[in-house]
């Protein structure tokens, strides 16, 4: 999606004021006569500035229309493949400690190779390797805790 | 000191030794290489391992393992978008459109060479110079680290191609996400919503990794012809080609960056991440072409390149003479030292002069392993290219995962990888520079810490910041680096008259 | 697609039937290996403890015992994962001082009757620095300086807001009649930062333990005018102790210990327990905790947990009376 200046300009200026906003309801600190609010206070006061600064200057170039859609979002296989990626992600995040990584790591390589084109024959095996070393890698090497999930009985 | 280097030499003449070393060099190129692994937990890994080592084969392996994962992160940087290591996140995207350009060989080769020249360049400085240098670093308070550190964001300004503002916006988001959680100066929890893994803040390396690599992901899902594209090269020429005469052509460029990365690592609270924007920013503002950096231009790499390396080896500068750590990965080192009984202090020198010059050798080894190691690398990294896109991009996201996951191991990290992934991919759409968001997020916590201290220190008086000599000078400078646009304005209006 | 489902299903009856073959065996504990989480971050000194008791547990056991750092929140996040993990003895973790503090600053539920503890393997007390120039020599002339000059003329550091050092420093100004409000406390990230600070003429007292001010004290930047503890440290034996400089009874400081999450199996329980004796005994140890300074301090688990009860209410006590509690 493309926005234009005016609006990502109207957008950040809106949100330096809930910074503001919010940071200004920070407690003051015990003891200290600096409290926690005033650096996001003046970062969100800077936003205003900088995003006001924007808005004004797409004005005064009398920039054309606030937003448009990218081509792209016209296209049924760029949007599916865009949905895949970000589903995909949410579903590895949400199914990887019940199930445990190297399952589903081998079927969110298969199903995202699959979105982006490319042939079942060469996934397959390219998932199941490429999951197994780098379970090697961080697992057994670099002592990173990936989850076993429903493999914890033959965890090696 | 002859008679030193002498007794060294003979001290590294030990084949076992040679062997720690080659080993730890591949280790560390193997952590470099991977997005989300830091040379600060490659070295954490080899810590249980140094307990059954001899001290001069523990250090080694320590200083080995920096040297060669710094680099080894510059390499998935240049040729898929995703920086291994903060260091190389600041001429990522240079690196990055020299590879589309069907210049991956000049890019890496620029990053393995000056690397190793700018880690020759600190080791130098640190034999040479090493108390002087760390006598000028206990000058620093939080005064002078403030100006310091607004230096580095004023960098982000020059970085940024495009429009200013645009520049300025991102960097105050980076600023806004760092000042998530409770490690604030108040201690207090902010926009935490409740979460408990918000209270240690947002995390670099997922928001890195998300902001370039998984971005880079989603557009290629929204690119036309898919299956067949290939928008990379699939070929590296030969990698040493034209280096002689870049350093020709360049010499300035690498002597400023090994002083600046040296002289910002001495400083026990700066280290290779800020030296390496700093130079990069310096580059580009001092360049006779600043209009080509952001193009695929590599007069930026060189510096920060050499910056960076070269910042590693100032980071053992006041952790040698005063047991301070200078970043993170000294930290661990100290530890190794008193455990190995080389006790870190002014005396180190005296005490044990033969040890502590076959460290020194040690890095000089290691710099120099850097070009043959860092050539098979590149040579290896190669193959990945040939992988068809469509495979290729599953396999990155699989890696940008697993790296958000390692750095606490939880899997919220790898959510905040996949939101900052769609931020990013959504901002760089608009035109929003992602490179001064990352610097907000690497400086923001330091800014906020040494602004908030100096002004309880101060009793709330703004003058306190020039009052100090070396903060007076910084904060000069910085200011006029601010204001020389606007002078240089009045200068050209008053001219004509 | 249909391709990509009936693969992935193949997928899944594979590792079900993995799972159901292996599940039949009961091999004594611990029969795989273990996970160490530390609260705090690679190459800070309670990571190092934790590789080190980690090595010699290792050995004890017989299997792998791996350190995880789960850092956040100032240990909240990594304390939450010991506390809430599965009580079956392939987890466990180092707690630390923190867990007697965090609760009362609201930042968390977890107290120390969350855990099974297991051992306490450190303890660092409270020491006070000042810049090796300083005018005073002695805490009582500390003390008399802070007394007789107007309030906010000498500040402290060492740690953040709210942290040990700070708790300790007020804790003690407290006790000896002073206010803490006149020594203005100058947050820092870690003890180190806030002794550099102190070198370089920003701060005039800084808190922290011995090992943590241990190199400039050696380099001769640095004096330690007293330690907070009923004994002298190991490192700096010449150092008096608060009741010998000025017959102070305040004493707290930093100490690590191992637990387990709550309910935890007896015999599981009694093999982690001596197990971690054992560990704390080994020669590799204490060679370790020696070199890097660190206090050397054993406690079963009775003790720790009664220990542990009684900081948290000096904790608790503390914040309270100098305004650090939510």
């Amino acid at each position: 999606m493309q926005v234009s200046d005016k609006l990502s300009g109207l957008l950040a200026a809106a949100f330096g004021i809930v910074v503001v906003l919010a940071a200004r309801a920070f407690p003051a600190t015990p003891g200290q006569e600096i409290g926690p609010g005033l650096f996001p206070s003046i970062t969100g006061a800077l936003l205003v500035v900088f995003g006001v600064g924007l808005f004004v200057g797409a004005r005064r170039k009398r920039e054309a229309g606030w937003w448009a859609l990218d081509d792209w979002v016209g296209r049924r296989d760029a949007r599916r493949s865009v949905a895949v990626v970000v589903v995909a992600l949410v579903a590895w995040i949400a199914l990887v400690t019940p199930v445990g990584f190297i399952p589903t790591t081998i079927l969110f390589v298969i199903v995202l190779a699959r979105a982006m084109g490319g042939r079942i024959t060469a996934a397959l095996p390219i998932a199941v390797v490429v999951t197994l070393v780098t379970h090697y890698a961080f697992s057994t090497l670099l002592r990173v805790p990936l989850p076993w999930g429903i493999l914890q009985g033959v965890a090696w | 000191m002859v008679g030193h280097l002498v007794e060294a030499l003979t001290l590294l003449a030990d084949p076992a030794l040679i062997a720690v070393i080659v080993m730890a060099a591949l280790f560390g190129l193997f952590v470099g290489a991977i997005p989300g692994l830091t040379a600060t937990m490659a070295v954490a890994l080899l810590v249980p391992v140094t307990f059954f080592m001899a001290p001069l084969p523990a250090v080694a392996a320590m200083v080995t393992v920096t040297a060669t994962a710094i680099f080894a992160g510059d390499v998935p940087g240049a040729l898929l978008r995703m920086p291994g290591t903060p260091a190389s996140a600041a001429y990522c995207d240079e690196a990055f459109e020299l590879t589309r350009r069907g210049e991956a060989e000049v890019a890496l080769g620029t990053s393995v060479v000056f690397s190793a020249i700018g880690g020759a360049f600190g080791t130098i400085v640190l034999m040479v110079a090493a108390p002087a240098l760390a006598e000028a670093a206990l000058l620093f308070s939080s005064f002078e680290y403030f100006w310091l550190v607004m230096l580095g964001l004023t960098c982000a300004v020059f970085v940024a191609p495009g429009n200013p503002l645009k520049g300025l916006v991102s960097l105050m988001l980076g600023l806004l996400i760092a000042s998530v959680g409770f490690e604030n100066p108040a201690a207090y929890p902010r926009f935490t919503f409740g979460v408990p893994e918000l209270m240690s803040g947002v995390q670099l390396i997922p928001v890195m990794i998300g902001m370039f690599a998984v971005s880079e992901v989603l557009r290629f899902a929204t690119t036309v012809d898919r299956p067949l594209e290939t928008a990379v090269q699939q070929k590296i020429g030969p990698i040493f080609r034209g280096q002689w005469r870049l350093a020709r052509q360049y010499p300035v460029q690498a002597a400023r960056g090994g002083v600046l990365g040296t002289l910002i690592g001495a400083l026990p609270g700066a280290g290779a991440d800020i030296a390496a924007w700093i130079a990069y920013g310096i580059a580009k503002r001092f360049s006779r072409t600043p209009g080509k950096f952001g193009t695929g231009h590599v007069e930026g790499i060189v510096e920060a390149g050499a910056a960076n390396n070269s910042a590693l080896a100032g980071a053992w500068i006041p952790a040698l003479v005063f047991g301070i750590p200078g970043d993170s990965i000294t930290a661990i080192v100290i530890g190794v030292l008193y455990l190995k009984g080389l006790n870190p202090g002014p005396t180190i020198f005296i005490e044990n002069p033969g040890s502590i010059y076959a460290v020194f050798l040690v890095f000089l080894l290691a710099n120099l392993l850097l070009l043959p190691l860092g050539w098979l690398l590149i040579k290896a990294a190669r193959n990945v290219l040939r992988v068809p896109r469509a495979l290729l991009m599953p396999i990155i996201l699989v890696f940008c995962m697993v790296g958000s996951f390692a750095i606490n191991n939880a899997m919220f990290d790898v959510g905040v990888m996949l939101a900052f992934g769609v931020i990013g991919w959504l901002m760089e759409r608009n035109g929003f520079p992602i490179a001064p968001t990352i610097l907000g997020l690497v400086l923001g916590a330091m800014l906020e810490q040494n602004f908030v201290t100096s002004m309880i220190k101060a009793g709330g008086n703004p003058l306190a910041f020039f009052e100090r000599p070396v903060s007076a000078v910084l904060g000069a400078a910085t200011i006029l680096i601010w204001t020389s646009p606007l002078l240089r304005m009045a200068w050209r209006r008053a001219r004509p008259s | 697609m249909t391709l990509t489902i009936r693969a992935a299903m193949l997928v899944c009856c594979l590792a079900a039937a993995f799972w159901s073959a292996a599940c039949g065996g009961n091999a004594p504990y611990p029969s795989r290996p273990i996970t160490l989480i530390v609260p705090w971050g690679a190459g800070g000194g309670t990571d190092a403890v934790a590789r080190a008791i980690a090595t010699a547990l290792e050995r004890e056991l017989g299997q792998p015992v791996n350190v995880v750092n789960r850092t956040g929140g100032s240990g909240v996040v990594g304390h939450q994962a010991i506390a809430t993990a599965a009580p079956d003895g392939y987890t466990i973790g180092m707690i630390t001082v923190e867990i007697a503090m965090m609760h009362h600053q609201g930042l968390t539920d977890l107290t120390p009757a969350s855990f099974t503890p297991l051992g306490l393997i450190n303890f660092d007390a409270t020491g006070v620095q000042v810049r090796a120039d300083a005018p005073y020599r002695t805490l009582g002339e500390l003390m008399d300086a802070i007394r007789s000059s107007p309030p906010g003329t000498l500040k402290a550091s060492g740690t953040a807001h709210g942290g040990i050092w700070h708790v300790s420093l007020y804790g003690l100004l407290d006790e000896q009649g002073i206010d803490p409000s006149s020594v203005p406390w100058v947050p820092s990230v870690s003890s180190a930062a806030g002794l550099l600070d102190l070198v370089a003429g920003g701060v005039e007292l800084v808190t922290a333990s011995h090992p943590e001010a241990r190199s400039l004290i050696d380099a001769g930047r640095v004096r330690s005018l007293a330690v907070l503890d009923r004994e002298r440290s190991a490192l700096y034996p010449d150092v008096p102790t608060g009741r010998e400089a000025i017959g102070t009874e305040w004493e707290m400081g930093v100490w690590r210990g191992i637990a387990a999450p709550p309910n935890l199996p007896d015999d599981v329980r009694t093999r982690l327990e001596s197990a971690l004796e054992a560990a704390y005994a080994s020669d590799e140890y204490r060679e370790f905790m020696t070199s890097r300074g660190f206090g050397m301090r054993w406690m079963g688990p009775a003790d720790f947990a009664a220990f542990m009860a009684e900081a948290d209410a000096q904790m608790g006590a503390a914040m309270q009376k100098v305004g650090l509690a939510r």
